[in-house]
């Protein structure tokens, strides 16, 4: 499947935008981490912003600086959002209450389901073109990809893809340690010849063993289902033929390579 | 038009697990196929002495893997996985309780090298019960 890739945005420690990842990703640079800013959409309304959860900041956040990279309309994409483990902080602060007084908050509740990001999203952006949510632990990246690049070539639509994970806090992180925010978010077009970026082959092959994490990336990021999004997003920053591989299973992946 | 032998031969599924009875008709975009195997007491995908409706997917994915080897005109269909499963509605809760053949068509959307695209639907007696879209990634050479 080939599909364009029009614009990009990242947000990590270390990673404030995607032209500050580049070199890394190029491999001419090495990481080095830097806590980010407070993270501060400014497509959503004050009170909006206030409401929601650090997870929908972080993954809006990430599809604004996106969207500042392409010429195409938000209200002309489809999208296609995907996450591990979503808003555990407030999945931990609801079962706190439960545990507590019981007296869940309506905010609280709606900020906790899966597709709250892009909830937002769609309603901040008036977009309405119809939005996926996908969850496949450890391996949600590639199956978020893989979604999206299908509904591209099946559709003929351009799909934002976001894929985010924020901090849990614990005990949830003893189990699960995200102790640091990625997210992704990528413009895929039809179109791939013409794309502002470049194009991607996508296509499955199976592996032997899932494969390994890139030496540079910081292996606080290990348990970040996005971080696998860093080895498909530096095919972009090298030449074409540059291939990666994110994982789909402990025996499949997807292959990513620059066309 | 195929028969279910002529089907088995096509497909990597053995024994019970060749669901289809027949290809009534394909083209490059389509394929038509009937099937009786739902009523089957020894149905493998049965659970708790009842057929679900999903397993109409599985019966509309064989559909897709006998097409696809009728596109290359080769024995066999690349080997793929169910990659993804989109829009998928379901009308009724099983399949075993329909007293007519069944019934499954699906639509090529997309194919290239990577994988194809199809929508799909299963129905008997004039209803459709299951319908949605698959991904199929190819996982074997071509």
């Amino acid at each position: 499947m080939r599909i364009g890739i029009e614009a990009v945005g990242v947000l990590a420690p270390g990673f404030p935008d995607w032209s500050a990842a580049q070199a890394v990703l190029a491999g001419t640079s090495a990481f080095a981490s830097h806590p980010l800013p407070p993270i501060s959409p400014q497509s959503l309304p004050s009170a909006e912003r206030r409401r929601s959860s650090p997870t929908v900041r972080l993954a809006i956040a990430a599809a604004e600086q996106a969207l500042s990279g392409t010429a195409l309309a938000p209200q002309d994409m489809a999208l296609f959002f995907s996450s591990a483990e979503a808003a555990g902080l407030i999945t931990h602060q609801l079962c706190e209450v439960l545990a507590g007084t019981r007296e869940v908050s309506p905010t609280q509740f709606h900020n906790s389901v899966h597709n709250a990001p892009s909830g937002y999203y769609s309603i901040a952006m008036n977009a309405k073109r119809g939005a996926t949510s996908v969850c496949r632990g450890p391996w949600s990246f590639g199956a978020g990809l893989l979604g999206a690049a299908a509904q591209v070539v099946a559709d003929g639509v351009p799909v934002l893809y976001v894929c985010y994970d924020s901090p849990l806090p614990a005990p949830l992180s003893k189990t699960m340690p995200v102790v640091e925010p990625t997210a992704i978010a990528i413009v895929l077009t039809p179109q791939p010849e013409g794309a502002a970026i470049g194009a991607w082959e996508v296509a499955v092959q199976p592996v032997a063993a899932v494969p390994a994490w890139p030496a540079w990336l910081p292996p606080a990021w290990h348990a970040n289902a996005a971080a696998r999004g860093f080895a498909v997003l530096s095919t972009l920053c090298n030449a074409p033929g540059a291939t990666a591989l994110a994982p789909l299973s402990p025996d499949l992946a997807l292959r990513i390579t620059r066309c | 038009m195929l028969n279910h032998e002529a089907i088995a031969e096509r497909i990597p599924h053995a024994g019970a697990m060749c669901l289809l009875a027949s290809v009534q008709a394909w083209d490059a975009t389509s394929i038509h196929c009937t099937a009786t195997s739902h009523r089957d007491p020894a149905n493998p995908l049965r659970e708790s002495a009842s057929l679900s409706a999903w397993a109409a997917i599985e019966y509309a994915a064989q559909a897709a893997a006998v097409h696809g080897s009728l596109l290359l005109e080769a024995a066999r269909p690349r080997a793929a996985v169910l990659a993804q499963l989109r829009e998928v509605r379901v009308a009724v809760p099983r399949l075993d309780t329909l007293p007519g053949d069944l019934t499954i068509e699906a639509w090529l959307r997309h194919r290239d090298p990577a994988g194809a695209i199809y929508d799909f639907a299963a129905g008997a007696d004039g209803a459709r019960c299951v319908e949605g879209r698959f991904t199929l990634m190819f996982t074997g050479p071509a």
